[in-house]
């Protein structure tokens, strides 16, 4: 039932991008949302779809599986697009019916903003496809660690990330199975009036609640038998080095950025809408 | 009675990560029995037991409870009815104020009030060994673990299915708890003519109870039948479990010469056997 729900959706494979640092993913990732956002015309979005085409392809993760990160969003696409197409009045008028009319500049502005859209889910599913979630809490506990001079919880807000992400499934698992006992014990959770189900919900969310507490008072009581103690002077197991591939990505990175700056300058007329 | 018909489960169809944990079973197990799935972890067992109560439904066959057909709807709700389900470890599913009201919860969900279900719950509590004035209006929460799965067991023996199904019941117990769990639902199917299926990977726990033992094994039924015949048949070490101790113990003593016909006695049986041959001899 409840197990069919995927979090955190890694894909595994051997590829150079799967290989490349949490934290020069992360900092590529705020780059490439940058960029997106620079391209302010369709035709500037011919160099970044050559980008992410090559970076999917580079990174194994089939195209049907990158697709499918797009469903969840398709109605707030849908939505997008209506609304920018009618409510956007500029350029020439091609067709004009009651209040509804149809725009050059509509047309446009729809199809640009859904596109922009598709880009931004594309680069960050393809993060997530390729970075395991606990490497990812490493990474953002790395970048974020200069901020310890001035008091920032780097280290416990990725401790609570991870621990968080890590008991998504094992919560999913135990709802699943407390519903299935109240269920056989006959309780009716699909039937009846809201009122009457939200009454049915006590006898699954009161045995989760108690079972979360239960496991984060084992987990505490476990992570101090082995001398957790917060951050401090706390090594790591996996130490993360800088890679050529990782430069590599850097410099491919700010070469898209530098095209996205340059290209507006040298073809003007590019950059404006019709 | 209860069919299996060429059931098969999948888990995650329609993805890369489909997997079938059981693949075309077909058993009975009739009004009465006792009936013992064993095998190891990820053989399936709780997948199977839990087509009983229409919880998953089978991806290919069909299981017939009495005659309901619980993958369709209607007939689903009738099919529950017969059935208790006792999962691993049920004392996470308790969640009332008190005992008392935790146990009236499945009783209430049948449509049963007044002094019927007063009853229900104080012969249930006692069956289970729940002294009712000392434990009725205590919180489930402060009980030991022991305590909480009879609670939790009283629960469903409270709804008086017709099948009751249970999934490892005296899983982190101690001996003396395993023990007075087994003589429970001996005495349920005894005296009550409740039939029981039990999950266990223990051999030793069910082989003096069953009256049938299915032995699970990557999903595929690998033996079944009464203790005697599946012991004799089956190569249980190939299936990383092992022969209860006492059939073990007749054994090597079979090795050394000491020939015991009896293949089925429990260990007090076979001291005592032993003891009278030697005055004997
Ligand atoms: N909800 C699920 N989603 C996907 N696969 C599952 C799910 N539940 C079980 N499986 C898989 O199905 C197989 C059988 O699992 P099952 O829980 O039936 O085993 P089991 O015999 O009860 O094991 P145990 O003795 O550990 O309880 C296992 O390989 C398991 O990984
Ligand atoms: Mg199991």
């Amino acid at each position: 039932m409840l197990k069919d729900i995927t979090l955190g959706q890694y894909y595994p494979a051997e590829s150079c991008i799967h290989r490349l640092d949490p934290r020069i993913k992360l900092l590529a990732m705020t780059l490439y949302i940058v960029i997106v956002f620079l391209a302010q015309s369709l035709y500037m979005f011919i160099p970044l779809a050559a980008f992410v085409t090559a970076a999917i392809l580079l990174s194994k993760v089939p195209i049907s599986y990158m697709l499918k990160s797009l469903k969840p969003l398709k109605w707030i696409l849908v939505f997008m697009f209506l609304l920018n197409l009618f409510l956007t009045k500029s350029g020439t008028e091609i067709l004009s019916f009651w209040i509804i009319k149809l725009t050059t500049g509509g047309i446009y502005k729809a199809f640009f903003i859904s596109i922009r859209l598709v880009f931004l889910v594309l680069g960050t599913s393809l993060l997530t496809l390729t970075t395991t979630p606990i490497l990812l809490t490493d990474g953002i506990e790395r970048i974020f660690s200069p901020l310890k001079v001035i008091k920032f919880p780097a280290h416990e807000l990725a401790m609570i990330m991870t621990i968080a992400l890590r008991f998504v499934p094992t919560l999913l698992e135990e709802a699943d199975k407390i519903m299935k006992a109240q269920i056989s014990r006959g309780a009716q959770i699909d039937t009846g009036s809201v009122f009457k189900r939200v009454k049915a919900m006590i006898p699954i969310l009161i045995p989760l609640l108690v079972g979360s507490f239960r496991r984060a008072d084992e987990l505490a009581m476990a992570m101090e038998s082995r001398c957790y103690h917060g951050g401090e002077g706390r090594t790591k197991m996996r130490v993360m080095k800088l890679t050529l591939g990782d430069g590599i990505c850097t410099l491919i990175m700010i070469s898209l950025l530098a095209i996205m700056i340059i290209l507006p300058q040298i073809f003007p007329m590019l950059a404006i809408m019709p | 009675m209860i069919e299996f018909l060429n059931v098969t489960h999948t888990y995650m169809n329609n993805s890369e990560l489909a997997h079938n944990a059981i693949s075309d079973i077909s058993f009975n197990v009739s009004e009465g029995e006792f009936f013992c799935i064993i095998g190891q972890t990820g053989s399936g067992k709780s997948t199977l037991i839990q087509h009983i109560n229409g919880l998953i439904m089978p991806t290919c066959g069909k299981v017939l409870v009495d005659g309901f057909d619980m993958s369709q709807k209607k007939q689903l709700i009738s099919g529950r009815r017969l059935v208790g389900m006792v999962f691993q470890y049920p004392e996470h599913q308790l969640f009332a104020e008190t005992v008392y009201k935790d146990i009236e919860f499945g009783v209430a969900n049948l449509g049963i009030t007044g002094d019927e279900a007063h009853e229900r719950i104080t012969s249930a509590m006692e069956a289970v060994g729940l002294c009712v004035s000392e434990f009725s209006e205590k919180s489930p929460f402060d009980l030991s673990g022991g305590e909480k799965r009879r609670v939790a067991l009283a629960g469903i023996i409270a709804m008086r299915p017709k099948y009751l199904v249970l999934d490892e019941p005296m899983a982190g117990l101690d001996p003396m708890g395993r023990q007075s769990i087994l003589s429970l639902l001996q005495q349920l199917q005894s005296e009550l003519g409740i039939t029981i299926i039990m999950v266990s990977h223990s051999m030793d726990d069910i082989v003096h109870v069953a009256t049938r033992i299915a032995i699970l094994s990557r999903g595929k039924i690998a033996a079944i039948g009464t203790p005697g015949e599946v012991f004799k048949n089956c190569e249980l070490n190939a299936m990383g479990l092992k022969l209860p101790q006492s059939i073990q113990l007749i054994r090597s003593l079979r090795e050394r010469g000491i020939e015991i016909e009896n293949d089925m006695l429990d260990e007090d049986a076979i001291a005592d056997e032993l003891l009278r041959r030697y005055l004997h001899a």
